[in-house]
């Protein structure tokens, strides 16, 4: 770290790759397509390469970093909603609907459906931003409350109420879809 | 932080070790929480299992922008417009499907990327004339470390919730006489539309004098700028803050206030070279529309 901010090009480059593939979890969870969260990352890394020199280390490298992401896959969400959807190929169903369950298919449970990476992604996409943001804070990149409520600006309170409420919708929609509200973006 | 009595709280905090021992106990007597807990262990499992990293084209790429950004600070880039601007205010409407063209080619982005920074002149005007008021705060580090001292920009950029975004600052009651409400819109076609009708007659052409009360403000006119709120919409502010601004000079012909899809904005009509564009920006300093204003 204290290369890197001295100028130590080498060091930046081991210290990204370090973080590289962290971050990279973060910003696919949370704008929940490869296309957004590769924009998203490269954001995120160039950022943190023109602000290292800036960085006095009064947070957490690591928080630091998760909040330059989260802004960054943020900010990619907005450009999103402003943007035409294309074709979607690479469209993701939420649970049970992925499996495609007759009239009268027993539903099944939120363990099973859980297991399906790519619905967790749908169902992500169905939360509202804040919800998301502090649920993918909490499960994928184990912060705690206080260091979420410093990533995304808000009282701890507001974050165990963000997390408690993004996990049940989670739940909600993952095992019962057909309650759920619209369906996700499905841009590539 | 008190006990929470609605199930999934109970749940999630239970997950969580939230709780105190005779809180868990309680909790897990209670058959409808033991119920949603099951739920919300499967749910944090799937979330926090990694998604598959980026592939190793994509990551060289990755890295190597970053890079190449970090060597252009190095040469004493920081101060770049183009630089500053670029996580934020890409134009990427018309992004093909192909998305790799951003790693590819740093020198189209880059030229995206001026071009940007050129529309944004303006927008640093006002940003520079907004008195927010000071909080005392007068650290100019512009250092990452803004996580705890500038957690309203951060708030707001995460949020969607109105009601938080607008809390903004103290000086918002005195600049509300200068700037033009432009109300609850859905859509930036729609705010483009309320702009339009909210300019003054003789607008086109950028001729708009800039004095008398009606006048938008002027950059040098801003007095006592908010100091986190400067750190973190300046050239190199802190990304963290979501800031990347370029103030330079421009034209300012309208200068509002709204609320774009519950968010709440910003909003100027400037003009560059004869042309006018309409730019709002929210509270944390991003570009939320950048486009030109048809008349």
């Amino acid at each position: 770290m204290a290369a890197a901010q001295a100028g130590d090009r080498d060091a930046l480059d081991a210290l990204l790759r370090r973080h590289h593939d962290r971050l990279g979890a973060l910003c696919r969870r949370l704008t929940g397509n490869h296309a957004d969260a590769e924009d998203a990352l490269q954001d995120t890394l160039i950022a943190i390469a023109r602000s290292i020199r800036r960085y006095d280390g009064r947070a957490a490298f690591t928080t630091w970093s998760y909040r330059v992401a989260t802004n960054a896959s943020l900010d990619e969400l907005r450009r999103r909603r402003r943007r035409p959807l294309p074709e979607a190929p690479d469209a993701v169903a939420v649970g049970p609907l992925a499996d495609g369950p007759g009239v009268g298919a027993a539903v099944p449970s939120a363990a099973t459906a859980v297991e399906d990476r790519l619905d967790i992604d749908a169902a992500l996409a169905r939360l509202p931003q804040d919800f998301r943001a502090a649920v993918v804070l909490r499960d994928l990149c184990d912060l705690d409350y206080a260091e979420i409520g410093r990533v995304l600006g808000i009282p701890p309170g507001t974050v165990r109420s963000r997390i408690a409420r993004g996990r049940a919708q989670l739940a909600d929609l993952l095992g019962n879809p057909a309650d759920a509200p619209d369906r996700p973006s499905t841009r590539p | 932080m008190t006990t929470p009595r609605d199930p999934d709280e109970l749940a999630s905090a239970l997950l969580d070790g939230l709780l105190s021992d005779d809180e868990a106990a309680a909790a897990r007597r209670d058959p409808a929480v033991v119920a949603r807990l099951a739920e919300l262990a499967a749910v944090r499992e799937a979330v926090g299992t990694p998604p598959p990293p980026p592939d190793p084209a994509s990551r060289e790429r990755s890295l190597a922008a970053a890079l190449a950004a970090f060597d252009a600070a190095d040469g004493g880039e920081t101060d770049d417009p183009a630089a500053a601007v670029a996580p934020m205010t890409r134009t990427r409407a018309a992004r093909s499907a192909d998305t790799s063209w951003r790693a590819s080619d740093p020198g189209r982005r880059g030229r995206w990327l001026t071009a940007a920074a050129v529309i944004l002149v303006v927008v640093g005007l006002g940003f520079l004339a907004r008195d927010l008021g000071s909080d005392g705060d007068s650290d100019d580090s512009a250092g990452g470390s803004a996580v705890e001292e500038t957690s309203n920009e951060a708030g707001s950029a995460a949020s969607g919730d109105s009601s938080e975004g607008e809390d903004t600052g103290g000086g918002q009651a005195e600049e509300a006489s200068e700037a033009v409400d432009l109300g609850d819109v859905g859509s930036p076609d729609a705010l483009a539309d309320r702009a339009r009708a909210s300019l003054p007659e003789d607008s086109d052409g950028a001729e708009a004098e800039q004095s008398g009360d009606d006048a938008p403000a002027e950059a040098d006119q801003g007095s006592a700028v908010d100091e986190d709120f400067a750190r973190a919409c300046e050239p190199g502010g802190d990304p963290a803050n979501g800031g990347a601004f370029a103030p330079v000079a421009g034209t300012v012909v309208l200068q509002g206030r709204a609320s774009l899809d519950g968010q709440p904005v910003d909003v100027w009509v400037v003009d560059v070279g004869g042309a006018q564009r309409l730019v709002a920006v929210a509270a944390d300093c991003t570009v939320v529309v950048d486009q030109p204003l048809e008349n």
